[in-house]
């Protein structure tokens, strides 16, 4: 009996002094939070500053309606926590940012001032997740994105997410952009290729890839490449995709891919000219074909095959020429592709590589391997 | 007149005496009337009791017989009792001694008595006495005839396969039931008496040459310890001879089942009947066996394996579920999957009272619910369960009182415990202690909680030994029925630590 009034004595003072010295007792109400879905990030109307607009979740319609519905809440600060801080003096719920879905950076923002600075605050932050989804808006503003307008139903930051989540199934943009990997690039001062979406009918679509240079945009790629760059920048896993052969005609071949692995390499020529190489191949089963060539037979479907990989080669050689020429972007990161495999000879030409980007011979080999040809005989 | 009064008043301090426990000097005398008279003083205002003074044919032997209606079998008493006793020629003689009477009467047995403590014990279950002019002593006839309740399932161990039968309130009858599954000698049958006032007579089984010796001395002695007004139930001895007093873990077992107690005793196990009641406890007890059922062994072993391990997963369930449920959503958040936040903060809105208060509440409803049910007629059960589960589930949760998901934790936890009946006590006060401390400092407080859970379940003991046998040479014949219940071509040996005779299965040549 004594031990065991000894014992409940230990066990009631190590409670008291986990409650009143440890300071846990942070009993949160989780009706008390509004849950932010996403966030867009725009300029402040007197270009101050910023202006943050978060899609929250809205319970009372909510429960009212049965269905989820979102609100925006829109708040102006010199910085994005400044703009946080103004919600003490607003009516709302205390901001719950762990399940926000996207940051959505507007065009202006990127291109005038950059994404580093948000990118920086918000992976400081210890609300938001380091791998929430980092976009760029190529609608008016950043807002429309995750507001496009009163036809969506549901949480439209939800659906963006889940778009993402699908890049390299079916889903073709840039790569997968969480936040951290984001940070990370900026870091090592990469070139960075991030899906842009703007509004098409009342809803948020892919729309090409954001080109960000020095943490600036500095253009974008259409989404006709978009596929393309998937393909070259090793992120495809399975996807059906259709183009056309021939240019000219509006028929479409649609193959669809499996396997597809890709790697990139260089090589340093005498006048110290660089010659880049991309090397795709994947494995391909036919689903539509509109093709010059006589498919049903052996030579004439070598000739099919070739004229793929000849269309293919083309327009990951065209992706490439377009950015590095035109924004000067090395879009499939040869620069940390020589930098890991030779850093001394990086160190060396790490000055000139712009020109050196420019001036480089690219070279693009694509290997498919038809393993289902979809033709009886 | 006044000799009378006298005497009277000297039967009176005679009974007085007996009443206060003081038998040392008072005994039976010679004399058939002064003996009648003092069992009438006895036993005055008892209504039950019937006297009858029988003669000899041949006016040789006075008898006086008396015994209890309603616990004697009347038939008996008049055929083989009065009849021979004044038909018969033996005693034409007069003389009256234990040999003739012995020989005389056509009942079970026929016991000498002095001690008129036992007398009035026999006497009050159902034997008759048998007093005789000229002699000191009394004989006490074995003539029980009580109506009992007959062998039927037990209602509280339903099981889908096996014996069905299960133990009543006599204890000879539930001997009779557990001689005919151990017919061996070996199968050992201590009688003694407990209570003072009801005088129950409880009995201490064993197989001779498998029980461990130490233990048996220590449950005689612990049994020796007793000193209570009453027994009318084995959670009385149970709790007397209890490890710790104050623990609601058990540290004997309990069942009703006749099988179970035999496959127990074949153990090496000690098993503890007690009159009047069809529960018999079973010692000493092992932590496993709050998961192990008696079907575990006559259903396919995989089956039960599967659900023993369901059993164990169960009790730590009904223990842990409302705590976990309110560290995550009241400190930890942000583990859930945002569909998951989404729906459990729709669900939290506008529910007036905070998630750890509402759980304590909808918890200490649910068990008031469930007490309810037990204390029912069954005729009104239904009315309850309508009530219960439209009241407290459907229209609280429209009414706002209470959220849904919570309704769900409560009933989960509700539906895990009914797994582990013999857990009840300690999941019972278990949930509500790791509750308040999940409310109070979440997640830490949980594992706080669940640490002093876990050093207080692997320091129980059953008469001594450890209930988990956490010992360093761990073998795999010992777990064989531990987790899992192997096939019986695998269980070799009796459960460790139980039996001095380990071997169970040998090889047939």
């Amino acid at each position: 009996m004594k031990t065991g009034i000894r014992l409940t004595s230990i066990a009631v003072s190590l409670a008291i002094i986990c409650v009143l010295l440890t300071g846990c007792w942070d009993y949160k109400k989780i009706d008390d939070l509004t849950l932010v879905a996403g966030m867009a990030i725009d300029k402040a109307s007197d270009d101050s500053g910023y202006k943050v607009s978060l899609e929250a979740i809205d319970f009372s319609m909510s429960v009212q309606e049965n269905s989820v519905k979102t609100q925006i809440i829109q708040l102006e600060g010199t910085t994005i926590f400044d703009a946080f801080n103004k919600t003490k003096t607003q009516i709302v719920k205390e901001l719950y940012f762990p399940d926000m879905q996207i940051i959505c950076i507007s065009s202006g923002i990127a291109s005038d001032e950059g994404i580093a600075n948000i990118i920086e605050s918000c992976i400081r932050s210890t609300d938001i997740r380091e791998s929430v989804y980092v976009i760029i808006s190529r609608a008016e503003s950043a807002e429309k994105i995750i507001k496009p307008g009163e036809g969506m139903s549901s949480v439209v930051s939800a659906e963006i997410n889940e778009l993402i989540d699908e890049i390299g199934n079916n889903v073709s943009s840039g790569k997968k952009s969480n936040l951290y990997k984001i940070y990370n690039q900026i870091n090592d001062s990469a070139d960075i290729v991030l899906p842009a979406f703007s509004v098409k009918e009342d809803s948020p679509v892919i729309d090409g890839m954001a080109l960000i240079k020095d943490s600036r945009l500095v253009g974008y790629l259409d989404q006709e490449y978009a596929e393309y760059y998937q393909m070259a920048a090793d992120i495809l896993n399975n996807a059906t995709f259709s183009f056309a052969i021939d240019e000219s005609s509006s028929f479409n071949t649609s193959i669809s891919i499996t396997n597809n692995r890709s790697a990139i390499s260089y090589d340093i020529k005498e006048n110290e000219a660089l010659r880049l190489s991309v090397n795709v191949s994947f494995d391909a089963s036919v689903r539509e074909v509109y093709s010059s060539a006589d498919v049903d037979h052996a030579g004439g479907f070598e000739m099919f095959r070739r004229e793929c990989e000849e269309h293919i080669s083309k327009k990951i050689y065209e992706l490439t020429d377009k950015s590095r020429q035109e924004y000067g972007v090395d879009v499939l990161g040869f620069a940390n592709h020589i930098y890991r495999d030779a850093p001394e000879y990086w160190e060396q030409i790490k000055d000139r590589w712009e020109t050196m980007l420019k001036e480089a011979e690219i070279f693009v080999d694509v290997d498919i391997n038809f393993t289902n040809t979809s033709f009886i005989s | 007149m006044h000799k009378n009064e006298k005497k009277q008043e000297k039967l009176e301090r005679k009974v007085r005496q007996l009443n206060h426990g003081r038998t040392d000097n008072i005994k039976l005398g010679t004399s058939l009337d002064e003996n009648k008279e003092l069992f009438l003083e006895l036993f005055k205002n008892v209504g039950t009791l019937r006297v009858r003074d029988i003669q000899n044919k041949h006016g040789a032997g006075r008898f006086c017989i008396f015994f209890l209606d309603g616990l004697t079998n009347g038939i008996n008493v008049n055929q083989h009792v009065v009849m021979p006793l004044t038909e018969s020629d033996a005693m034409s003689d007069g003389s009256i001694c234990e040999e003739s009477v012995k020989q005389l009467l056509y009942v079970n047995s026929v016991k000498r008595v002095d001690s008129i403590e036992e007398i009035i014990e026999s006497l009050t279950y159902g034997d008759t006495l048998l007093l005789a002019d000229g002699i000191d002593y009394a004989f006490l006839l074995e003539t029980k005839g009580f109506t009992l309740r007959a062998i039927a399932e037990p209602e509280g161990e339903n099981i889908l396969n096996g014996p069905k039968e299960g133990f009543n309130e006599a204890i000879m009858t539930n001997l009779s039931m557990l001689h005919r599954k151990l017919r061996t000698n070996e199968f050992k049958v201590e009688f003694s008496t407990l209570g003072r006032r009801t005088k129950t007579k409880i009995c201490v089984c064993y197989i001779d040459s498998l029980v461990d010796r130490s233990v048996l001395n220590e449950v005689k002695r612990r049994l020796g310890t007793i000193d209570i007004d009453g027994v009318l139930d084995t959670n009385y001895i149970a709790e007397l001879i209890k490890d710790k007093k104050m623990s609601p873990y058990k540290t004997v077992g309990f069942t009703e089942r006749p099988d179970v107690v035999a496959g127990k005793l074949l153990e090496g196990r000690i098993a503890i009947i007690v009159d009047g009641t069809p529960v018999v406890l079973t010692a000493p007890y092992l932590f496993i066996e709050n998961f192990q059922s008696n079907e575990d062994y006559y259903l396919n072993f995989l089956y039960t394996t599967f659900a023993r391990i369901l059993r164990i997963i169960g009790y730590f369930l009904t223990v842990l579920t409302p705590a976990i449920y309110i560290s995550i959503i009241a400190y930890q958040i942000e583990i859930l999957p945002p569909a998951l936040t989404l729906n459990i903060a729709s669900a939290q809105q506008n529910v007036p009272l905070p998630a750890a208060l509402e759980a304590v509440i909808m918890l200490i409803i649910f068990d008031l619910l469930k007490e309810t049910g037990v204390r029912t007629p069954s005729s009104v059960g239904q009315t309850l369960s309508i009530v219960g589960a439209l009241v407290i589930g459907q229209a609280a949760v429209e009414a706002k009182f209470v959220s849904a998901p919570l309704i769900i934790v409560v009933a989960f936890t509700g539906l895990t415990n009914l797994l582990t009946p013999k857990l009840n006590a300690s999941a019972f006060m278990y949930k509500y202690i790791f509750l308040i401390f999940a409310g109070i400092l979440g997640f830490f407080g949980v594992i706080v909680c669940l640490s002093f859970f876990i050093i207080q379940i692997i320091n129980l003991t059953s008469f001594g030994a450890s209930q988990i046998r956490l010992s360093g040479n761990m073998k795999l014949q010992h777990i064989k029925d531990i987790l899992i219940r192997a096939p019986w071509t695998a269980m070799k040996t009796r459960p460790k630590g139980l039996s001095q005779n380990h071997t169970r299965m040998a090889r047939k040549e």
